[in-house]
């Protein structure tokens, strides 16, 4: 009998997996399958196998300990050399500082899953390990390997790749996308008052509820949509393929300032974590960014300044002042001196963080100012280190409909086709640092099979991709669907349940007063009390 | 979950619910009035009246 542990973070993998154990695996083996976060949802035909998450190998106290080393390379992946830190200093912008999400959501995923693949080695201690050759996961089984004796390595040959693609604004989906919300755009601009004397550059995404068509009808300010400069640009391929002319030049300088930034000492003594250099793991990021990020970041940062030049706006609203392009935008308003406000979209949590002075996506704040939903988020913040003078109080314009329009449910229900049955909303959350959004929706998918009289509505967030949530609901047995652009306010209103496990989607649907089910993975690890609380 | 969902579906605890949530609200002093687009756009008002006449000098 031989003991496998089966390490995978994609697709691939899972398949070459698949053949393997079709082919190779005797009766008597066992295999345990770790997944990498990003091999969530992929689903493996491995009779026999139990499949596990880094969570499954990891305590509270490991986790808090994680944090702490998150929180150390976050901020700082590019300080390491200061001969590096000043390459990728362009027209007084930190290009270092855009990627800061992606950044983020690499190291918490990666960090977690060494440690959680290291106790996996220990606890599970397996005759073989098998993984993919030039993947992410054969990258950490590659770095913990040494300290943690691993008898025998297989390596799946991968073949090639993923590549960047060379257009990402014109892929086809992004173009119907883009087409669909310009024309919104373009009717409302339609509507503008004329003879506005003063600007106001706003970047809401959809996040602010009214806020724009009210500030655009009932003040005298031209509101410029920094939207719909994105998408114009976005859906001309003449502007498009501009900033790739000069591309290759720019790829060229940045996979060179990536090089040296590999070899230097700050680098390599600073990029490890448990004892282990993860420089490498690091390498598929840093190649990403070199080839794909950090042109278009110049790009845009070339093509946001001279906006702020040609329009003179006396004000920048945003939705978050996280994200690259809206980073850019408020760090270009700093650098002109144009007074930026960054508005709350969401809920923002945890404890947790609160030694580490960081809220993703809301502090440390970037913007002037910043306008919360209430006394308790303004709290938050301050105990974050953001100065009380800097943040207003002033409600979610989101929210206000929930409390200015009439809903109409039965209606509604028609609208979707699902008559009289009960409708219960299960809301995900990629974000979320304690859970696997896709393991959530199966394990809801397979509750609501025992209610014949509801129907499940899965509600993806706005940045997740919609293909695997459809796949699990196709193969549920249960009456169910996905819809991502909808109206969520009347859909919540509308619901007999809402099951969410880390998601605004929750708040919103208390302040309709819709039952809430908060799904906890696992009470002692994720700090939950049980009690209705800031999840 | 699924005895936790049965008893959400039932209505059982709804009131009991209701309260708490109204509560919870309260708690997290969420301006729940339906005017924050009117307060964030006389925040707008007020900051743009600050801000003069532009030259869009750098630092």
């Amino acid at each position: 009998m031989t003991k496998y542990l089966a390490v995978v973070s994609s697709k691939a993998e899972i398949t070459a997996l698949e053949e393997f154990a079709e082919q190779k695996l005797a009766k008597d083996d066992a295999i345990v399958l770790l997944s990498h976060p990003y091999a969530y949802g992929e689903q493996a035909r491995l009779p026999g196998s139990v499949l596990k998450t880094s969570f499954d190998y990891l305590n509270r106290e490991e986790l808090v300990e994680i944090e702490g080393e998150r929180f150390r390379l976050v901020p700082n992946w590019y300080k390491f050399d200061k001969e590096f830190e000043k390459s990728i200093l362009y027209k007084g912008i930190q290009l270092g500082e855009l990627p800061f999400g992606e950044v983020d959501v690499f190291f918490r995923e990666n960090l977690r899953f060494l440690r959680g693949l290291s106790n996996a080695i220990r606890k599970e201690n397996p005759d073989v390990v098998l993984t993919g050759k030039n993947s992410v996961a054969g990258s950490s089984v590659r770095a913990v390997a040494e300290k943690q004796q691993v008898k025998i390595i297989r390596y799946f040959e991968l073949g090639k790749q993923r590549t960047f693609p060379l257009f990402p604004n014109l892929t086809t989906r992004k173009v119907s996308e883009s087409k669909k919300k310009l024309s919104r755009i373009l009717s409302e601009l339609g509507r503008a008052k004329r003879g506005s004397k003063k600007t106001v550059f706003i970047a809401s995404r959809g996040y602010l509820g009214n806020l724009e068509q009210e500030l655009r009808e009932k003040t005298g300010f031209n509101v410029f949509p920094l939207e719909l400069f994105l998408l114009r640009q976005s859906i001309n391929p003449l502007v498009a393929v501009k900033p790739f002319l000069n591309k290759k030049k720019l790829q060229g300088l940045f996979a060179d300032a990536f090089n040296k930034y590999k070899q230097s000492t700050g680098f390599r003594e600073n990029m490890v974590f448990d004892g282990v250099f993860i420089g490498d793991l690091f390498e598929f990021k840093l190649q990403q960014f070199a080839l794909l990020n950090f042109p278009e970041f110049v790009s845009l940062v070339d093509r946001i300044d001279a906006l702020f030049q040609k329009k003179k706006p006396c004000l920048l609203v945003v939705w978050s002042d996280f994200v690259p392009f809206e980073k850019i935008c408020v760090l270009t308003a700093k650098k002109y001196r144009v007074p930026s406000i960054a508005i709350q979209h969401g809920i923002f949590p945890a404890p947790i963080y609160k030694k580490a002075g960081f809220i993703r996506a809301f502090a440390p704040l970037t913007a002037d100012k910043t306008a919360v939903w209430g006394r308790a988020f303004k709290k938050i913040l301050v105990d974050n280190g953001v100065e009380p003078g800097r943040i207003v109080v002033t409600g979610s314009p989101k929210l206000d409909s929930i409390y200015n329009r009439h809903f109409e449910p039965e209606k509604f229900k028609q609208q979707l086709g699902i008559g009289n049955k009960k409708l219960v909303v299960c809301a995900t959350q990629p974000a979320s640092s304690t859970n696997n959004p896709y393991q959530m929706v199966e394990q809801v998918l397979n509750v609501v099979e025992r209610f014949p009289e509801c129907f499940l509505v899965v509600k993806p967030h706005p940045v997740e991709r919609t293909e695997k949530y459809e796949q699990l609901v196709q193969r549920a047995n249960c009456n169910a669907l996905v819809l991502q652009k909808t109206d969520l306010h009347a859909l919540l209103n509308a619901a007999s349940a809402v099951i969410i496990h880390s998601s605004t989607v929750g708040f919103e649907a208390i302040l309709l007063e819709r039952p809430v089910i908060i799904l906890v993975r696992n009470q002692k690890r994720s700090g939950h009390t049980g009690k209705p609380r800031l999840f | 979950m699924s005895s936790c969902l049965a008893s959400v579906l039932q209505g059982k605890k709804l009131n009991e619910l209701k309260k708490e949530m109204r509560k919870f609200s309260l708690e997290r002093n969420i301006c729940g009035d339906g005017k924050a687009t009117e307060r964030v756009i006389k925040f707008i008002e007020n900051t743009a009246k600050k801000t003069g006449k532009i030259e869009l000098k750098t630092k």
